[in-house]
């Protein structure tokens, strides 16, 4: 039965991509054009809702929060419903926040954060197509590109099965961003209410 | 969470003067049973504070439809590092566990501390006999499992884990009363590690 169900989902998940998005034409061309799109981004400013999808316990776990960004490699989200959590990166340094107790990390002597650091700054600088660490194979649809990435190493294939980017066509900005795990469940972030290039102060990436 | 945790420590070190009730009106085995948190599901924050690490994340408990049940544990971007299933014959299974826990004792602590929350029915067949005091108590290999219920058989207090010299684990359920705890903690005596989980709205 389990392995109906996979097999089901599996088929459902590709017909979805086969219905609505189709190889992009010039990988090679699309990659330029979105690091040179992205680049004119110099700060995001956005709502975002969580979704987290426990395939196996039909159940989800919905959380939202604010996300920022500022070039090149600052990065705040920032957790509210239905629980505060704040996670920041700031160049080699990630901070998280859970109730009062406080967690720094020096990204470049951890090899798991260094990693899960540049998915996150990559997707929003839009180099993650250039990240080693991933194959990928590009789609598109009518006002779409789908990025899907699947690890190459050891330490992401334990976390993710592929993990999908979702861009707006109309400016290169990502609208979402799905994690698969191996085990079948998935974490979809949708970002809203996205306001770029505004001035952003450089304390909110620091801890206080 | 610092102040959940320290609120915590400050009912532990309160418990000679918190009315603990002993002795039961209904002197029957149900009691432990009517105790057990009965949930379909309940999802917690939890803070996990071992040998000077902490791990923050998200509990997600359910009871399936035919009762056995789950425990996922993913950190708050979503990843899942454990998905157990404690089944109603008493069988144990590991869905999924992230390389890093892949070691049987980190196995061991998780699904033990876990499973005294849950109080799955194979746990319940296992009550050895009522104590004098009120309480039940059970025995899981070498350990002795010793549960503390409230005098109306609504909720769990406590449970004590007692090893072959000393006291092993402590599990306290808050408020007291309430079937559904608002809050729980687990904390180790044997080595240092405490876990504090918080109930969030779903």
């Amino acid at each position: 039965m389990r392995s109906l169900a996979t097999i089901l989902l599996t088929a459902t998940s590709f017909c979805s991509i086969c219905q609505n998005f189709k190889p992009v034409g010039n990988e090679e061309t699309f990659k330029k054009q979105l690091e040179a799109e992205s680049k004119k981004i110099t700060s995001i400013k956005s709502d975002f809702v969580q979704e987290k999808v426990m395939t196996m316990l039909t159940e989800k776990i919905v959380s939202s929060g604010e996300f920022n960004f500022k070039r090149t490699d600052k990065v705040r989200i920032e957790y509210k419903t239905p629980y505060a959590y704040l996670m920041i990166i700031n160049g080699n340094q990630m901070f998280s926040k859970d109730g009062n107790k406080e967690n720094r990390i020096n990204v470049s002597s951890n090899k798991m954060f260094r990693q899960v650091n540049r998915i996150i700054v990559d997707c929003v600088q839009g180099t993650i197509l250039y990240n080693k660490d991933f194959s990928s194979e590009i789609f598109e649809s009518e006002s779409l590109y789908l990025l899907e990435l699947t690890p190459q190493n050891k330490t992401l294939k334990d976390f993710f099965q592929t993990i999908r980017v979702q861009v707006e066509k109309k400016d290169y900005s990502v609208s979402q961003i799905e994690l698969n795990e191996p085990g079948g469940d998935k974490t979809i972030m949708r970002f809203s209410n996205k306001h770029f290039n505004q001035a952003v102060n450089d304390e909110i990436f620091t801890l206080r | 969470m610092m102040r959940y945790l320290l609120f915590v420590s400050l009912a532990i070190g309160l418990e000679g003067f918190s009315p603990i009730h002993y002795v039961h009106p209904a002197l029957s085995s149900d009691c432990l049973e009517s105790s057990v948190p009965k949930f379909s599901s309940v999802l917690f924050a939890s803070s996990v504070d071992v040998v000077g690490h902490h791990i923050s994340g998200l509990l997600f408990l359910k009871v399936m439809p035919d009762s056995s049940r789950r425990a996922v544990f993913s950190n708050e971007a979503g990843i899942t590092y454990f998905d157990f299933e404690w089944k109603k014959n008493g069988e144990f299974k590991t869905y999924h566990v992230i390389k890093k826990l892949r070691k049987r004792i980190v196995l061991n602590t998780l699904r033990k501390d876990f499973e005294l929350m849950l109080v799955p029915p194979a746990l319940i067949k296992s009550i050895e006999k009522k104590g004098a005091d009120g309480g039940y108590s059970a025995v899981r290999k070498r350990e002795k499992l010793m549960f503390k219920t409230t005098a109306d058989c609504r909720s769990i207090v406590s449970v004590d884990v007692i090893g072959r010299k000393s006291k092993l684990v402590t599990v306290r359920f808050f408020p007291e009363g309430k079937n559904i705890p608002d809050s729980v903690s687990i904390v180790h005596f044997n080595f240092n590690m405490k876990i504090g989980l918080k109930r969030l709205a779903q």
